[in-house]
């Protein structure tokens, strides 16, 4: 299945992209992750729907699934409680459309997990041609009200600025991109990455590291083609 | 006519001497390879997969490896070695003797790299980890955090 964005004016193509993925991600939220031509098809209103709240003039609006689920509730997707309308019109024009005021949470948890992708190329005489680190930070949170977060990993730049002597070095992040909840501002002043999560599962950070990787496994090759000639 | 009737032809015209010039000059290949876990010995590589790379025209291989299951797969013209878990520290030899059938022209073994693939539980190769996560809230409720990390190979090559 293709999907494309026609446009006439010179856009940005990073955004008609970003749009086109978020489209995805919200088909995935509301079709399933396995979504073929047929459950388009049965589903044409809902999708017509999510079009018109997603894309206004030819300017993405709100692509957050969250938000989207509060008042486009066809398909299988989950009924929540009738929203308030009051809420749901500062929900849209608010600056935090990715998450909604007002959950709530018995127990305030959330789980981290750092991926990484190690890439290597090592030449037959063991000179490595190309080693980087590419990784995702994961979160899942399920917290109460609208909490403000404070998320800090061993970033070289950091922990240089500490007074602290004893910490262990850190880490040179190459480069990184955010969630757009982290409040980038903050972050290319004094390189602390604050924000308020959305709800649920989100993909924080993405980042590359290219220096002082660990390789988890060293790999020693010897080949011998025996040259055996028949007389 | 083919090609390779015509060089049969010619060389049977040429004489004994230019034929064997045809036969095949490569008729084994042994391949050692030893694998060295090299984080902690606390943690583990789960589900590691090694595939060497072995000529097209492998007849037979004999394969010795000191843990883990390795098999040569003819349609992935590759040894595939498995290992299910791989303590940290730890080091592994495959040894495989592998017998070439005889071909007419000799192509040469166009090498490609060996790759591995496998997963490893609470190790970040880069060193990254979580320094902490304050979470502030007016209603000051407290957090539990848990922090998981795996490390997983992209492209993990090595050539030979």
């Amino acid at each position: 299945m293709y999907f494309v964005a026609l446009t006439r004016s010179n856009v940005n193509p990073a955004l008609v992209f970003e749009y086109l993925f978020q489209k995805i991600r919200i088909l995935k939220a509301y079709l399933g992750e396995e979504f073929d031509e047929n459950s388009m098809r049965n589903n044409m209103t809902l999708i017509y729907e999510l079009m018109d709240e997603t894309m206004d003039f030819g300017y993405p609006q709100n692509c957050a699934v969250d938000v989207l689920r509060l008042y486009i509730n066809l398909g299988n997707i989950r009924q929540q409680d009738e929203p308030d309308t009051s809420k749901l019109t500062s929900q849209i024009t608010g600056a935090i459309d990715w998450r909604r005021e007002g959950i709530r949470h018995k127990r305030n948890e959330v789980y981290i997990d750092v991926l990484e992708s190690i890439n290597l190329l090592m030449s037959s005489t063991g000179d490595v041609l190309r080693n980087e680190v590419t990784a995702q930070v994961q979160m899942n949170t399920k917290l109460t009200g609208m909490p403000e977060c404070k998320f800090g990993l061993n970033d070289k730049l950091v922990i240089e600025k500490e007074t602290n002597q004893n910490r262990k070095p850190g880490v040179e992040i190459d480069d990184c991109t955010f969630h757009r909840c982290v409040r980038l501002g903050k972050f290319d002043a004094d390189r602390t990455i604050t924000f308020i999560p959305p709800d649920g599962e989100f993909e924080l950070m993405r980042y590359r590291v290219t220096d002082n990787i660990n390789l988890p496994f060293r790999i020693i090759p010897a080949v011998r083609e025996m040259k055996e000639q028949n007389r | 006519m083919s090609r390779r009737y015509f060089e049969i032809c010619i060389s049977s015209c040429v004489g004994w001497k230019a034929w064997t010039h045809f036969m095949p000059c490569h008729r084994r290949v042994s391949i050692n390879l030893k694998i060295i876990a090299q984080f902690a010995a606390t943690l583990f590589a789960t589900n590691v997969v090694v595939k060497i790379p072995v000529p097209k025209n492998t007849a037979k291989t004999k394969i010795k490896t000191s843990f883990g299951r390795a098999k040569y797969e003819p349609e992935q013209q590759a040894i595939i070695w498995r290992v299910k878990r791989f303590p940290g520290k730890s080091e592994c030899m495959l040894g495989a003797d592998i017998d070439l059938m005889p071909t007419v022209r000799n192509k040469g073994w166009v090498k490609p790299p060996i790759n591995v693939e496998f997963q490893v539980p609470m190790f970040t190769s880069s060193g990254v980890n979580v320094r902490f996560l304050r979470v502030f809230d007016k209603s000051g409720y407290t957090t539990s955090r848990w922090v998981r990390y795996i490390t997983k190979a992209g492209g993990y090559q090595i050539r030979i």
